[in-house]
């Protein structure tokens, strides 16, 4: 196919794609409370409908050919070896991230325009979105990884802003901190392991990376230092990686940095479905598959980050099951999914985990935005039920045991409700069938050779993730949209959300019905898919079709496993043989427990980390600081000093007879000691 | 040539004292007028220093030749008036003359009484700081060094708070403690040496243990002001009783002192003691990197609390210095300007709330982002740069550091770096949790409902912070273009002259017979050696060590032979010099080696 955009033009326009939603982030944060509110959201909707149009020309623009697009801004530290470049990078992986990350974020802001309209700092959000939508954009198209590191913290420091962006609300502030903090555990590994990369190879940009690693095998041997001599590239990269991985398991919430993702839904709803479910935690995904050239060189960091996913899939889904918060629920479904990528990605299917996240980005956006309209109909209500309760018990407009029957009242939130869980429960031919399918067919026929059983093990868990995703989303689906309303007065006044809402409602929903027919491509061997059109930029299979394609039976299992959930989260939910909390626990015991609970996880590491480590940091000030050293050390030798002066100070009494003695006897002293040395100088 | 080098350096250097001296001769009652004309003098003296940023030739490594100053002070003992910059003193000197107009406007509210013994205070400190950074004789760089104590002392002591004598004296004994062993230091490289000149002393020769001790010596008195752990506990109380304009000079200024003095003197003057000792050093940066991030978790003073944090802060510098590289040097350097930004304007802020309520325990805030947005605005910006977000300038030096450690050679350097690196978490913990729980929640002390945001006054303090921190975030260039030829010889300098010194020491030892030595193919040594640096085994475990710290420094590509290289001709100078006898005195059998394997070394070149 021939590109359909010249290159020339585009290229002197990419800079500009992260650049008009900063710009619309400093008018709206400067200037927003002087704008209006209309002014507000047109110019920063406006920013982000620029940057897409950008985007989709960068896409036509890089439509056939091989080489990536290149803008390079200024130079950003150029330091004896370190050369840093701010430079741009547009080839087939970050079109594709630029069309997700514009498009679903234009969507998102449109939809905030009814979502937020009573909120009075409207213009900070809208500026706070802009410039996440920027710092994303940056991190997308960044080709050094310095510059990279600033979109990563960037996004990471907008999620912190929009988590806590109720901040009167403490708990909403501590959820924002907690984001920040057990994100930044990680980027102390993606840090290091980037200088660690830097170390190895010479170059933060992975261009440079590329070329300088051309023709490096595994089993080659690389310096490390002058004295810590060779190892081999995969051991050295193996080192490099589990740091990245760190950093990418805290931005993408997989095990073991998972638990913020959780808390973060204290945040608007728009933003939990932008930043944490479409775009910033995809963004571990990104750099693995970025780096996927280095990445293949270390097959058991490969497969540690298999495990990693196919763990999270499994655990996440798990803690899914019996949540009572409609956003939490989706959380967990997202830090599953995200399992489901980094486990393509760690068997070295990356096209398949691009293509997970691509639809993915559809169907968890339309299902938080779902969410987001659903809690918008039930807030009059409890508006309501608050004056009549009075402060006794609080109403929370996300929790699902106050639904049902909703769908009457709330027709376009259901329709696409039920195609965007369609979709990600893995029925055909929506897209979730497709995308899932193809990662666990990766898992199960790409051996790593690092050990026999361990593509069965990671099918399995990632089969057993797929049936208990079946069962909490329809279990989802059936408390908030079926049956009859639990709380009627939440019911009679809910009414149906705005068409500024409902519209990007239908569009997500159409696009993750439609996105299958990349995957059905692939199945089909046809060059429409991910994998062709992924394989000049990552490490993968584009040939040998014959096993890259899912047999009838894995298919089959699939959908077997799909409706098989759906079977029994109508048995159970549908029908109503569990209603609540109470019949779950009694008739569950410790499976309902462990999961309500979630497994204990943040708990542990209270207990862990958080509580020894303030008490260690107290513990030590006390005792080291003021005891050792102030108190002993300073004020004791302070005091030593006057103790030997009140000591001598007899010594200087200004009694002339005193001084008289002391110095008589001081001179027969020393007359007597010369004497004495001469006597044994004549003796010997 | 550039007319007027040194009459900008000298206009620079007192026009802060010539203001002071003025305001000492009006009354008292007068302190708008005391305040005006400090505001005054402040400004022009950084309206002169950005002359000489003007003049500042970027492609010139080392001292400039056109801001020099050279003259006789007092002729007997050979002390002399000697001022230079370089891309190092440059930018401090800007910082100092950055700092201090607003440090000025900032305190025209917080200080109601004394305001004219205030601002003389303030200007003198000014010139003293200024005196330091650009001095270039030991004796000159003393007395300025010295002077900086008397009005910090007065400030912290006649305008701190309740336990202010206590803090006062306690930052006067760490000092003093100090900067005696560095004056005992500098009498004996006088004696020694014959001269107090910093450029004299560079070429001069001293051996191994001569340099171990004058090493410690300015080590200490600079290590005390940095503050290394474990002589820090000073830096908490100082800057919880100084004032704000006080903590504000003292966190911005005074500490890069330190690292400034390890930076201009201990190292270079006594590189063969500074590469045995940088390890050591290392671990104790590293130490309070950690250290300093623990402290600030247990505080429940914001003051005090941002006082540990720059205990973890410059340990990052001193690591930087350590680790012998020139990114890890630019690194350093940079990073003592970004943190004399962001925690001069931290305490800035600090100093804002407190002037409005008189306390600062976390405590007693919360919520306070709902009545002061632009204020919290302004110091989650901040705190960004504290944290060392990229995009702000704490990011840069940090990264420099950590990259410069993690690529130098020594292998401890790579675990040096990547336990710094921990305290990046730890950053983030103690500050988020101190803003979140200032700014974030509901209001709950009502007390804390009327307080008002940021005045005009306060804003204009601030945005100047602010926006460098950004700039220097985004675009560090026009700073790192000026940094890095002077740190390149920074490194050059402590490593090229370590080696050949230390062998020259293991040669005499060799021929003192004291040790039994031999010269053989050293598998350590895992690269082709320059000319005139042997392979020397030296059973005497201490010179050994010394031996293998110069060399741990050497990669491959460093060991290009260059015209600087000291040769096999130096070595013997030098021994001849030192113990009176050339290589010729050597035993036979020893010289003979000695010579073949100088011969095998240098044939293929």
């Amino acid at each position: 196919m021939k590109e359909l955009v010249s290159p020339a033009a585009v290229e002197g326009l990419i800079l500009l794609i992260p650049l008009v939603p900063i710009i619309g982030a400093a008018i709206a944060g400067f200037f927003g409370s002087r704008l209006g509110r209309a002014n507000v959201h047109l110019i920063t909707i406006g920013a982000v409908a620029i940057s897409f149009v950008i985007s989709v020309g960068a896409l036509l623009a890089v439509w056939g050919g091989e080489a990536g697009l290149v803008q390079t801004a200024y130079t950003w530290m150029s330091v004896g070896e370190i050369e840093l470049e701010v430079r741009f990078l547009v080839d087939q992986l970050s079109s594709i991230m630029l069309i997700v990350v514009t498009g679903v974020g234009l969507l998102i802001h449109v939809y905030s325009t009814g979502y937020m309209a009573h909120d009075a700092a409207y213009a900070r959000y809208f500026s706070y979105l802009n410039l996440f939508v920027g710092s994303m954009l940056i991190l997308v198209l960044a080709d050094s990884l310095p510059v990279l590191f600033v979109g990563w913290e960037g996004v990471g420091l907008c999620s912190y802003l929009l988590i806590g962006f109720w901040y009167t609300d403490s708990d909403k502030a501590i959820a924002g901190k907690k984001a920040f903090i057990v994100n930044r555990v990680g980027d102390f590994g993606f840090l290091l392991g980037m200088l660690v990369l830097f170390g190895l190879l010479g170059t933060f940009s992975v261009s440079g990376m590329r070329e300088v690693s051309e023709g490096l095998s595994s089993d080659a041997t690389i310096p490390v230092g002058t004295f810590l001599g060779e190892w081999t590239v995969a051991a050295a990269m193996g080192l490099a990686f589990l740091l990245i991985l760190l950093g990418c398991t805290g931005k993408s919430a997989q095990i073991p940095l998972f638990v913020w993702l959780p808390d973060a839904m204290a945040g608007p709803t728009p933003v939990s479905a932008l930043i944490h479910a479409a775009t910033m935690v995809t963004a571990g995904v990104y750099v693995l598959a970025r780096l996927s050239f280095l990445l293949v060189l270390t097959p058991q960091v490969m497969a540690l980050i298999a495990v990693v996913g196919a763990a999270t899939a499994l655990v996440a889904a798990f803690m899914a099951l019996f949540q009572n918060g409609l956003k939490k629920v989706l959380a967990y479904s997202t830090i599953s999914q995200l399992g489901f990528m980094f486990l393509a990605v760690g068997v070295g299917a990356f096209h398949a985990g691009v293509y997970h996240l691509f639809t993915h980005a559809f169907f968890k956006a339309c299902l938080f935005l779902c969410a987001g309209s659903v809690m918008h109909a039930m807030e009059p209500g409890a508006a309501l039920l608050r004056r009549e309760w009075g402060g006794g018990r609080a109403v929370d407009t996300e929790d699902i045991r106050l639904m049902g029957g909703l769908r009457k009242k709330l027709p376009s939130t259901h329709a696409t409700f039920l195609i965007a869980t369609l979709a990600i429960t893995g029925i055909p031919p929506l897209s979730g069938f497709f995308s899932k399918d193809i990662v666990l067919h990766a898992a199960l026929v790409r051996d790593l050779g690092v050990w026999a059983p361990l593509p069965w093990l990671l099918w399995g868990l990632g089969t057993a993730a797929a049936t208990l995703t079946a069962i909490y989303m329809w279990r989802l689906y059936f408390l908030v949209f079926h049956g009859s309303p639990r709380e009627e007065i939440l019911f009679e006044q809910a009414h149906e959300s705005p068409a500024s809402m409902t519209l990007p409602l239908w569009i997500l929903a159409v696009l993750s019905a439609v996105a299958g027919v990349f995957g059905l491509a692939y199945m089909l061997e046809h060059p429409a898919s991910f994998s062709s059109w992924l394989a000049p930029v990552v490490a993968g299979d584009v040939v040998g079709l014959g096993i890259a394609v899912p047999s009838l039976y894995l298919l089959l299992i699939a959908i077997f496993v799909a409706l098989a959930g759906l079977m029994v989260a109508w048995l159970v939910w549908g029908k109503r043989a569990l209603d609540g909390d109470e019949a779950a626990r009694r008739r569950l015991g410790p499976i309902f427990r462990a999961s309500y609970a979630r497994l204990w996880w943040d708990e542990a590491y209270d207990r862990l980390i958080v509580r020894p480590l303030l008490v260690l940091s107290g513990a030590t000030w006390r005792f080291l600081d003021v005891l050792v050293i102030d108190r002993t050390l300073v004020e004791g030798s302070a005091r030593n000093a006057m103790r030997l002066g009140r000591l001598l100070r007899p010594l200087q009494s200004g009694n002339v007879g005193a001084y008289a003695a002391v110095v008589a006897v001081g001179a027969a002293l020393i007359v007597g000691l010369f004497m004495g040395a001469v006597a044994l100088g004549r003796a010997t | 040539m550039n007319p007027f080098g040194q009459e900008l350096l000298v206009l620079v250097l007192f026009l802060p004292l010539v203001g002071a001296l003025l305001l000492a001769l009006i009354p008292r009652e007068e302190a708008g007028i005391h305040k005006g004309l400090a505001l005054f003098f402040s400004s022009a003296t950084f309206i002169a220093s950005l002359f000489i940023l003007g003049r500042f030739d970027v492609s010139a490594a080392g001292f400039q030749e056109s801001l020099t100053v050279d003259w006789a002070w007092i002729p007997s003992l050979d002390v002399r008036f000697h001022l230079g910059v370089d891309g190092i003193s440059l930018w401090l000197v800007l910082l100092t003359t950055f700092v201090v107009p607003l440090v000025v406007l900032g305190s025209f509210r917080g200080v109601t009484e004394r305001t004219k013994e205030f601002m003389i205070a303030i200007l003198f400190l000014e010139t003293a700081m200024i005196g330091s950074f650009l001095a270039l004789d030991l004796v000159l760089f003393y007395v300025f060094f010295e002077a900086m104590l008397i009005p910090m002392y007065l400030l912290i002591g006649v305008f701190g708070g309740p336990r202010r004598i206590y803090s006062a004296y306690k930052l006067f004994l760490y000092t003093m403690l100090g900067s005696l062993l560095m004056l005992l230091a500098m009498l004996y490289i006088y004696y020694a040496h014959g001269t107090f000149d910093l450029r004299s002393l560079l070429s001069a020769e001293m051996t191994l243990s001569e340099q171990r001790w004058l090493f410690w010596a300015f080590v200490i008195a600079f290590a005390v002001k940095v503050p290394l752990f474990p002589l820090h506990t000073w830096l908490p109380d100082a800057h919880v009783e100084a004032p704000t304009g006080g903590s504000v000079i003292l966190a911005a200024v005074l500490l890069k002192m330190g690292t400034y003095g390890l930076m201009r003197y201990a190292f270079p003057l006594f590189p063969d003691a500074a590469v045995i000792f940088a390890p050591t050093l290392a671990v104790l940066a590293v130490i309070g990197i950690i250290y300093g991030a623990l402290m600030a978790l247990a505080q429940s003073d914001i003051k005090k609390l941002v006082a540990y944090s720059s205990v973890s802060h410059m340990g990052f510098v001193v690591l930087g210095l350590c680790a012998l590289t020139p990114a890890a040097a630019t690194g350093a350097v940079y990073q003592m300007l970004a943190h004399g930004l962001a925690t001069g304007a931290l305490f800035f802020l600090v100093g804002v709330i407190y002037e409005r309520r008189h306390t600062r325990l976390i405590s007693d805030f919360g919520g306070i982002a709902k009545v002061m947005p632009i204020y919290a605005a302004i110091f989650m910006l901040v705190t960004l740069a504290s944290i060392g977000l990229p995009g702000t300038s704490g990011f840069v030096g940090e990264l420099l550091i950590i990259a410069g450690t993690l690529t130098a050679a020594p292998p401890w350097a790579k675990g040096m770096a990547a336990l710094a690196a921990i305290g990046v978490v730890l950053g983030a913990v103690y500050m988020l949790w101190m803003y979140r729980r200032v700014f974030f929640g509901p209001i709950s002390h009502t007390e804390n409902r009327s307080l008002g945001d940021l005045r005009a006054r306060e804003i204009v303090v601030l945005a100047p912070f602010c926006l460098l921190i950004l700039v220097m975030g985004l675009y560090p260039r026009p700073f790192l273009e000026r940094i890095t030829p002077t740190a390149d010889v920074y490194v050059g300098r402590v490593l090229s002259v370590a080696a050949p010194t230390v062998h020259a020491e293991a040669l005499v030892a060799l021929a003192d017979g004291e040790t039994q030595a031999a010269i053989v193919p050293d598998p350590d040594i895992p690269v082709p050696l320059g000319p005139g640096r042997l392979a020397l085994r030296v059973s005497n475990p201490d010179l050994d060590r010394a031996r293998r710290a110069a060399f741990a420094w050497h990669r491959p590509e460093d060991l290009k032979p260059s015209p600087d290289t000291r040769r096999m001709d130096t070595l013997e100078r030098l021994l001849e010099r030192r113990k009176g006898f050339s290589i010729d005195d050597l035993p036979p059998g020893v010289r003979q080696r000695l010579r073949q394997e100088m011969e095998r070394r240098e044939a293929p070149r």
